[in-house]
């Protein structure tokens, strides 16, 4: 059962229409059980694939598609054309930052067996009352992400941002990320 | 619908016929969004993705010197504005601090076959999984039956890289659904104990 004719000729037809009409691997199928398994295997695959049907909106949509396209046209055309100074490079900033806070906040634990009597013992922090009002890393995160937007981009959330850079400055945030493990 | 009747419609457009848009968005429409559902496996994203290749197209017409079909133009707008909105996706929800809101699935009324409707969801996870670009060449060599040569101006590529990620891609789906099928079989002989 190593046959491997199979694949080759699956990646020279690309196809399983194109092998069954191929009249010399054809031949080659009939006697040999380990192409016929991999046949097998495929058309399994090819079948299963029939059940991924298209969830095709209602005609009624269709039929009024054109008109949506063109009210988006017109809405993009009333939209004012100015770009701040610095253009994208605010919202790239600011998710790299975004990023970058969270890594390092997230990585950073602090070293509980080597802290300095001073960093053990800070007399001015008021004393937590409840669990909830100890620094937990989550809590920190979640706030300084809060600041952090707040500062940078206003009231426009990161997951916005994303969806104003162009494809090329996409291109830089993921090259940016990269050291991140993206 | 011939290359020459696009250029037509493309023709009448730029002598200012605005109705030729409409021609055209009608003419492509259910393909652009067959493709953009099959990349992004969301009716809604989908949608919105149809609608952002021909407002794409609408600003692109006038431009437009007919050396690739409309055609393949508006295959290669879908598949790269569905690949950057997959990217756009991952990094969102790869920020931790983000939480971007998962849409719950919502249950699918009149199903009676239940595992017709888990062979889809294995079918769409195994599409998922597949890298952007060759998830397009495998949706548009699979489901839209375009020659690898389409498909390499398309995806700008070779067409022997065509061929290449085409049967990579089989092979991860026929491993994927191989793997689904263990446990979906795993799972009916639990139940059939007693």
């Amino acid at each position: 059962m190593n046959c491997r004719r199979f694949e080759e000729e699956l990646k020279k037809w690309d196809g399983l229409k194109a092998l069954d009409i191929d009249a010399a691997f054809g031949e080659h199928l009939k006697s040999c059980p380990a192409c016929q398994a991999r046949r097998a295997e495929y058309g399994e695959l090819f079948d299963a694939l029939k059940a991924d049907q298209l969830p095709m909106p209602e005609e009624s949509y269709w039929a009024s598609f054109p008109a949506l396209v063109r009210e988006r046209i017109e809405k993009i055309s009333l939209r004012p054309r100015w770009k701040p100074i610095l253009g994208w490079s605010l919202p790239v900033f600011a998710v790299v930052l975004v990023v970058g806070i969270a890594l390092f906040v997230s990585k950073e634990k602090p070293d509980l067996a080597n802290l300095t009597a001073e960093e053990a013992f800070d007399y001015n922090a008021p004393l937590a009352e409840t669990v909830a009002d100890l620094p937990l890393p989550e809590n920190t995160v979640s706030f300084i992400t809060a600041q952090a937007e707040e500062e940078l981009v206003g009231s426009m959330k990161v997951e916005e941002l994303v969806y104003t850079l162009s494809d090329e400055q996409l291109k830089t945030l993921e090259e940016k990320l990269t050291p991140f493990k993206l | 619908m011939t290359a020459g009747e696009d250029r037509e419609l493309v023709a009448r457009f730029k002598s200012g016929d605005q109705a030729a848009f409409n021609e055209l968005v009608r003419l492509y429409q259910k393909r652009v969004y067959a493709v953009a559902f099959r990349m992004v496996r969301d009716e809604e994203e989908a949608k919105d993705l149809t609608q952002e290749v021909f407002v794409k197209m609408y600003k692109m017409l006038p431009d437009f010197r007919g050396e690739a079909s409309v055609f393949t133009w508006a295959y290669r707008a879908t598949v790269n504005l569905a690949i950057n909105h997959l990217r756009r996706k991952k990094i969102i929800s790869w920020v931790p601090l983000l939480e971007a809101e998962e849409k719950p699935e919502e249950p699918k009324e009149g199903l009676s076959d239940i595992d017709t409707e888990r062979l889809k969801r294995a079918i769409a996870d195994a599409v998922k999984k597949l890298p952007p670009k060759q998830r397009a060449i495998f949706i548009l060599r699979h489901y839209d039956e375009l020659s690898n040569e389409e498909i390499a101006q398309i995806v700008g590529k070779s067409v022997g890289a065509v061929k290449a990620n085409y049967f990579q891609a089989l092979q991860k789906m026929k491993k994927h659904l191989a793997e689904w099928k263990t446990v979906l079989t795993g799972d009916v002989r639990r139940y059939e104990l007693p």
